[in-house]
């Protein structure tokens, strides 16, 4: 399968705006950017992404509450996801990966490698 | 493409230090609604902080970061008595935050970072900064329960490189390291950090190892404590004589 539609969950503005970008120009991917947890579980079904990247820290819903939410729905329950986090110790990693996360990425990310940090984890995807 | 995408990075970089100044005028209104009162005024503060944070990281503007981070560990440490001196260090943070716009070159720039770290010292008194490095989170638990009575500033890494990356970055008053790492040892990271130009190069370090191999004298390490049954009351001993050096 081709990784084609990223959904990107962030609170933060600046970082959608440089996050959809690099996605968009390096990556080639198709990109819908939403703000915080329940606009992702709102409009994950309409865009139907292969891959979505959540921030962990969000005011309201966090990541982990999301990806929660996100698996408990039949239609969007087996999208992978790749969490979006400073928090990145092997323990933290370790324990995003049990909830269910495909991996981690670092924030912050250097927006010219984002593209191929997500490619790089799509590829090794069981 | 990706040359498109620099330049188009480039100029949001360049569009986001210009913007700069208002942000830093949205941060002074949260330090200026603590007097208010207003309801949840601190966590808002908070929030702005790390909202800004976390736009300098992306810009890839460490000083912007650097301030950010150290702002945020104030905003905590200050929670429940904002007195009128916590203020003015608040507002101290945000006037930093504002010569960041108008860097021009590297002496600027290290005149900021030690600015922040006078600012440090003066906001966070004795609020010692705690690395402590160790692989083992059941360690890491006995490590932590030692330094809790000592009311420091505890991170915790289990990783050299990402442990060496944050010494180059954030001021540190003390290091406690296992020797053994996963993909850099301590007495390699350490070898680092004292040939480094970082503010952290010559912090003193703790090193939690059983090796009977020596350490090398170079790296000036201040004691080495082993893994048997005195760990704990050695490890608190000798935290408390080395922060107490650092205050003298």
């Amino acid at each position: 399968m081709n990784l084609e539609r990223i959904l990107y969950v962030e609170d933060e503005p600046d970082i959608q705006a440089v996050a959809k970008l690099a996605l968009e120009m390096v990556g080639g991917y198709q990109v819908l950017i939403c703000s915080g947890g329940q606009d992702a579980l709102d409009k994950v079904g309409g865009f139907a992404p292969d891959l979505i990247l959540l921030d962990v820290m969000m005011p309201g819903m966090d990541g982990p509450t999301t990806l929660q939410k996100l698996r408990a729905d039949s239609a969007a329950g087996a999208i992978p996801v790749i969490f979006l986090t400073a928090k990145v110790q092997a323990s933290e990693v370790a324990h995003y990966q049990a909830l269910g996360a495909l991996d981690v990425i670092a924030k912050p990310f250097d927006p010219m490698l984002l593209a191929m940090q997500v490619r790089a984890i799509w590829e090794r995807k069981p | 493409m990706n040359t498109d995408f620099a330049l188009l990075l480039s100029g949001m970089r360049d569009d986001f230090v210009e913007e700069l100044p208002e942000r830093c005028d949205f941060i002074e209104e949260g330090v200026l609604a603590l007097e208010c009162n207003a309801t949840n005024a601190l966590d808002e503060l908070y929030r702005r902080v790390h909202s800004l944070k976390g736009s300098g990281g992306t810009f890839g503007l460490p000083l912007v970061t650097s301030i950010c981070h150290q702002f945020e560990s104030f905003i905590s440490i200050a929670r429940g008595h904002f007195d009128p001196l916590a203020k003015s260090n608040a507002l101290a943070y945000v006037d930093l935050l504002r010569r960041v716009a108008v860097v021009s070159d590297s002496a600027a720039a290290t005149a900021i970072e030690q600015d922040l770290e006078h600012l440090r010292v003066s906001s966070m008194p004795g609020c010692a900064s705690v690395l402590l490095l160790e692989p083992s989170s059941a360690t890491r638990k006995f490590c932590q329960g030692v330094l809790k009575p000592l009311s420091v500033r505890l991170v915790s890494q289990d990783r050299g490189l990402s442990a060496l990356e944050l010494l180059l970055h954030q001021p540190f008053d003390l290091l406690i390291a296992a020797r053994e790492l996963p993909d850099l040892n301590a007495l390699a990271l350490v070898a680092a950090l004292r040939e480094s130009g970082s503010r952290n190069k010559d912090i003193p370090v703790i090193l939690i190892s059983s090796s009977s191999v020596p350490v090398p004298a170079y790296l000036n390490i201040n004691a080495t404590i082993k893994r048997d049954a005195d760990f704990v009351a050695t490890l608190g001993r000798w935290t408390g004589d080395v922060l107490a050096a650092c205050s003298n």
